[in-house]
């Protein structure tokens, strides 16, 4: 017994001891019964909670602790479960509550006090204020949350793993989306033995990666467990973790855009050949419309010629033979004394000289036979006396080098192109003179008519013609344009006129070849 | 007398030569051509003193046969005719060494004209 009485105190004592080197620490020191009821509380403790020593000591512990932690977690048989299972808390964290409300976190190591028969006597708690730590503890859990969301719940896919062997160490869903793996058969598999990349490409990115530091936008195809090839587009940086190296990739896969934009790019070529054919085919069509309206000019020049010459060569000379062999009669009949039917045949003989000079004048408006055997020169020539002849007008001409060399077609064109200009001489200008000029020079055939007659406004009669009184000159400007030739008109209101047409000399040699 | 017709439409080539042989009994012969080209390679043989020629032909134009026939046939009278105004071609004619051209729609003026030369060949011809 007296051995008992003497470990007792000697525990007694020790325990005081510790009691009163911890007094002094940093250290809330709390004694409380198993009945709850607190027997000792230090000064720091004191200070601690808001409570005097007096005001704590024999109220139950559980003064100091909240039914309901912050977290969730239920308190309420604290006191109770710590001293009936008290192996169960020599280590414990737990919210207290301070005499003002205010939480704080404290870290308690809990040691019991027993009596010789191991019956619980007191509970000795030893506590460290973790307030501070849990709150650190409770924003890194927080951002670590945030960061786990944001990571796995990102709709770009990220991953990482390690530089070594390319081991997946932590994957995101959009990336097991974009593989087809699931999490578990992605970490601790790397993309090579599933194939997701082949090795060369792997080579060639952590090439880049050690030469660059980092990777930046670099495209690439990953195969999926199905087979198939996903176009993405990924950055990545080097970090450590657990010690190795790894690779933190983020990116995208872009295979719809790829597909959307090489479909893009397919109509853009589709749009620029089909342009360029457009472009081509408008050319080719505006070369054959030329090439067929040239053609048509000088089919009806062929034609007005072959009318021109039935008239002049065919029923001009029969009609004409017919009046020679009439009047050849009449004068058998005259020196035979024969005169009765001569009234009658001369009326006959009227007849078939009108019928001639219908068939002459109609041979020459279609085509003037001159034109058949010489040069322009001669046609102008004609043409200045028909004018005279036929309209009244004068025509001063004047030739100036070697005009008779435009022949045939162009020939014929020209001087109908002529005999136009002298007409609205004669209709519009109001004057019974005019000069007709024809040159010859390296390159161009000339024809001008210049009169000093009424005139009139170019730009607004042949840009604006508002009835068919300048027809002609339009008329005339497109069938020169079509042989590369041009029309100019010098006119003004009352200051006479001056229109010139020049053509080529290639297009003597008419280019109906072309259209055919 | 000979006389030599280039006239490529025949029915007026027939009317001619009978008009030539009714008014001009002095003429013992009458040629025939139907082109200039023709009537070149015939003429200097056949001995024409008087030459019609159209002035419209087919290939060798009127005009140009009496230009190439003149050397050949010094002396030899030629006429031309023509269906149009003779003004249109008068100089020309002249020009290429024609001695004379008229309508063909002018009878009396032809049959005067024939005379006039068939004259002038007589007394020497028409150098």
């Amino acid at each position: 017994m007296a051995m008992n009485i003497a470990e007792l105190q000697a525990e007694n004592e020790r325990l005081r001891r510790d009691i009163a080197l911890l007094s002094s620490a940093n250290t809330i020191i709390l004694r409380w019964l198993p009945t709850g009821a607190v027997t000792y509380i230090n000064e720091y403790g004191q200070r601690f909670f808001g409570y005097t020593a007096e005001e704590l000591l024999g109220r139950h512990v559980m003064l100091l602790v909240p039914d309901v932690e912050s977290t969730g977690r239920d308190l309420s048989e604290l006191a109770d479960d710590i001293a009936r299972h008290p192996q169960n808390y020599t280590s414990f964290v737990n919210e207290n509550v301070c005499k003002d409300g205010s939480r704080v976190w404290v870290n308690w190591t809990n040691q019991t006090v027993t009596d010789r028969h191991g019956v619980l006597r007191e509970i000795l708690a030893i506590g460290t204020d973790v307030t501070g730590l849990k709150a650190t503890e409770k924003r890194l859990k927080e951002s670590e949350d945030k960061f786990s969301k944001a990571f796995y719940r990102s709709p770009i896919f990220m991953f990482v793993s390690t530089v070594e062997d390319g081991t997946f160490v932590e994957v995101n869903n959009a990336y097991c989306t974009l593989t087809g793996y699931s999490r578990e058969q992605l970490i601790g598999n790397s993309s090579l033995r599933l194939g997701i990349i082949p090795a060369e490409e792997r080579e060639r990115i952590v090439s880049t990666m050690e030469r660059e530091g980092r990777l930046d936008n670099i495209t690439t195809a990953v195969r999926t467990k199905d087979g198939n090839a996903r176009d993405t587009i990924f950055s990545a940086d080097i970090v450590e973790l657990q010690g190795k190296r790894c690779f933190l990739v983020s990116g995208m896969d872009i295979t719809e855009r790829k597909q959307v934009e090489d479909s893009l790019r397919e109509s853009e070529h589709r749009l620029k050949l089909l342009s360029e054919n457009l472009e081509d085919m408008v050319i080719q069509r505006t070369e054959q419309v030329h090439a067929l309206s040239t053609a048509l000019t000088l089919a009806e020049q062929r034609e007005r010629k072959q009318f021109s010459h039935v008239l002049h060569d065919d029923l001009q000379q029969k009609i004409l033979g017919a009046r020679l062999l009439f009047k050849q009669h009449l004068r058998n009949h005259q020196a035979a004394g024969q005169t009765e039917f001569v009234d009658d045949a001369m009326r006959g003989v009227v007849v078939l000289d009108k019928a001639v000079q219908t068939a002459k004048a109609l041979a020459i408006e279609l085509n003037p036979p001159v034109l058949s055997t010489e040069g322009l020169d001669r046609a102008l020539c004609w043409l200045a006396n028909h004018m005279r002849k036929n309209y009244g007008l004068e025509v001063d001409l004047c030739l100036s080098g070697p005009v008779q060399n435009v022949r045939n077609e162009t020939q014929l064109m020209l001087t109908q192109m002529a005999r136009e200009l002298l007409n609205n001489v004669k209709k519009h200008a109001g004057v019974s003179q005019c000069l007709l000029e024809a040159s010859y020079d390296d390159r161009l055939v000339r024809i001008s008519v210049s009169d000093t007659g009424r005139g009139f406004d170019p730009d607004e009669k042949l840009e604006q013609p508002a009835n068919d009184s300048h027809l002609g000159l339009l008329s005339i400007r497109e069938r020169l344009r079509l042989f590369g030739g041009n029309l100019a008109v010098q006119s003004a209101p009352g200051q006479g006129t001056r229109v010139t047409i020049s053509l080529p000399h290639e297009y003597s040699q008419p280019r109906e070849r072309q259209a055919t | 007398m000979k006389a030599y017709l280039v006239e490529d439409d025949e029915t007026m080539r027939f009317i001619l030569k009978h008009i030539l042989e009714a008014n001009f009994p002095s003429l013992t012969a009458i040629g025939e051509s139907e082109t200039g080209e023709d009537a070149l390679e015939k003429v200097p043989s056949f001995g024409a003193d008087v030459v019609l020629v159209d002035i419209s032909l087919p290939g060798m134009s009127g005009l140009e046969f009496v230009r190439r026939l003149t050397p050949k046939c010094r002396g030899a009278c030629i006429l031309v005719l023509t269906g149009h105004e003779i003004e249109m071609y008068e100089q020309a004619a002249r020009d290429a060494g024609a001695h004379g051209i008229i309508s063909k729609s002018d009878d009396e003026g032809l049959l005067e004209m024939i005379g006039i030369l068939l004259e002038k060949s007589k007394q020497g011809g028409c150098e």
